[in-house]
């Protein structure tokens, strides 16, 4: 049935098949509630595959938000279409239902229908929500759809669009996760969390890592998200959206880290770095080092100025700042990642090519060790601890340059040294993530 | 003009489609009442397509209550047609009085 046309008789015989069958669910399932699940689709083509993705997304969201006790689905000559058996009461339902169609990037083509156990379908006007509009302008879909005011082709233009475009968001959150898992599984790492050891931290380890970035990941979607939604708006109101979203993000990372700081600078780079990506997305720039590098500027433009000299934030980051005038992650942000593009990227990407991923990874992470005004290193061991772990970077780098055999041993003495001090070049670490998450989104 | 015999109906309450019933009525000719999403607009566009299908079918002493969701014109034409058909129960319909 996948990419069929269906005739206007089987059409209209499965409409009303699909009623009947709702009438079924509620007269087997007394007292229930009914949601009906179908995408509109324009045209003879019911079932294709952006009708599928854009199904199995809404069936995802109705199964978590509205928790159903049965639940049956098949493909018609309509398209394909779900049922979902339920508990709670229809009014409930729909307001769920319809917070789905309206927040998912995709809800415009769902149809959710909800019918109480009287088999009354309920209306979204009822329920005090706004008539749903068309996919193309601003006016009501009724009218739209009943006058054809927009062609078969550009309709079904608009929808594999949205679908590329929801697909591509949803491939780059899953690049941020990877990013973070590849950097908290790279082993092993000198003073960081890894698979070996926790290095310098006594109250966090791997699993406190995997915790929290699975909390981060669903942020990471609505940073994409929320600025591509508000790409036309100034520079600084969206930094203000993404860094809403980031407040948001901290709480949730910290809830799961049951109150350890895992990522709170990983948290402000993903929303600087995938932000300026959701921007670019929606300005249709293309993904290049040098447009994310000025676009990231643009975004970052006086975040120094005004968080650091205007507001004074108690953050590791900030005293760095007051006692040492060094900028430290947002002085880096608001030159578009300077170190990320002129040294960290061409450094992983030379080397990736040369002794594969996972060295390149091990060698960039010193790189940026022996480079980086790393506030997490200063605050704990002072400016001495700093210099100290910089010039020992370079020194190891320069060692394994000569002779590649020693990496991982260098590294795992490096670790114990770092543990023995005390010391954690947690900035580094998201630098190293953010190379690596950079470097796979500049190859889409 | 042969009398509707049953009540009947045809189609859904789904976004572009139409529900159409139809009863028996002790008044001659065709009574329509219609209830649109689209009413300002084609209220009286698809009032008098419910009316032609019917008479084209020489339907009569019939009421045909009708909740339109946006249908397009070819969608209200089946379904009355088909709701039509189902009231008189007939399994081998005129087929040229349904062009």
């Amino acid at each position: 049935m996948i990419l069929r046309s269906s005739t206007l008789n089987e059409i209209l015989h499965s409409k009303e098949e699909r009623v009947q069958r709702q009438h079924y669910l509620l007269e087997r399932f007394a007292g229930s509630s009914l949601i009906s699940l179908t995408i509109n689709m324009p045209g003879a083509i019911k079932i294709s595959p952006e009708a599928l993705a854009i199904f199995d997304i809404a069936e995802a969201s109705i199964i978590k938000e509205c928790n159903p006790r049965y639940s049956e689905k098949k493909m018609t000559c309509a398209g394909v279409e779900a049922f979902f058996v339920c508990q709670k009461e229809a009014v409930a339902l729909k307001a769920l239902t319809c917070k789905i169609e309206m927040e998912d990037p995709l809800g415009r083509f769902m149809d959710i229908d909800v019918l109480n156990p009287d088999k009354e379908v309920l209306s979204r006007t009822a329920l005090g929500f706004a008539k749903r509009k068309c996919y193309i302008c601003d006016n009501e879909a009724f009218v739209c759809a009943r006058a054809q005011v927009h062609s078969l082709a550009e309709l079904q233009t608009h929808i594999i669009k949205s679908v590329k475009e929801h697909a591509l968001m949803e491939y780059l959150t899953h690049l941020a996760y990877v990013a973070m898992r590849k950097e908290v599984e790279l082993t092993p790492k000198p003073g960081l969390v890894d698979s070996a050891n926790s290095g310098a931290h006594k109250d966090m380890n791997i699993h406190t890592f995997y915790r929290s970035i699975d909390a981060i990941v669903p942020f990471v979607r609505k940073y994409i998200q929320g600025a591509y939604t508000i790409h036309y708006q100034e520079p600084q109101q969206i930094f203000q959206a993404l860094r809403q979203i980031g407040i948001s993000c901290d709480t949730a990372m910290l809830r799961a880290s049951k109150g350890i700081n895992t990522h709170k600078g990983m948290v402000f780079c993903l929303a600087v770095v995938c932000g300026a990506l959701g921007v670019m997305k929606a300005k249709k720039e293309p993904f290049t080092c040098e447009a994310l590098h000025v676009n990231i500027k643009t975004l970052c433009a006086h975040v120094v100025e005004r968080d650091l000299i205007a507001a004074k934030p108690h953050t590791a980051g900030a005293r760095f700042f007051y006692e040492t005038g060094s900028l430290g992650i947002r002085g880096e942000a608001q030159a578009g990642f300077p170190r990320l593009f002129d040294v960290s990227l061409p450094f992983f990407r030379l080397q990736k090519e040369q002794f594969g991923e996972e060295i390149a990874l091990k060698k960039t992470l010193l790189l940026l060790m022996s480079t980086l005004e790393d506030s997490t290193l200063w605050s704990r061991g002072g400016i001495e601890g700093l210099n100290y772990v910089k010039e020992k970077a370079s020194q190891y780098l320069f060692d394994i340059e000569n002779n590649p055999t020693i990496l991982n041993e260098s590294l795992r003495l490096f670790d114990e040294d770092l543990i023995q001090k005390n010391l954690s070049p947690g900035g580094s670490a998201d630098m190293l993530a953010l190379t690596w998450l950079v470097s796979e989104c500049m190859e889409l | 003009m042969s009398k509707i015999l049953e009540p009947a109906h045809a189609g859904t309450l789904e976004s572009s489609d139409v529900f159409v019933r139809v009863v028996p009525s002790e008044h001659a000719g065709i009574e329509v009442e219609l209830e649109s999403s689209v009413s300002e607009i084609y209220g009286e566009a698809i009032e008098s397509l419910i009316k032609a299908t019917a008479e084209a079918m020489e339907a009569n002493y019939v009421r045909i209550l009708v909740q339109d969701k946006g249908a397009l014109d070819y969608v209200i034409k089946a379904r009355v047609q088909t709701a039509i058909l189902r009231a008189r129960g007939t399994t081998n319909p005129d087929w040229s009085l349904l062009s």
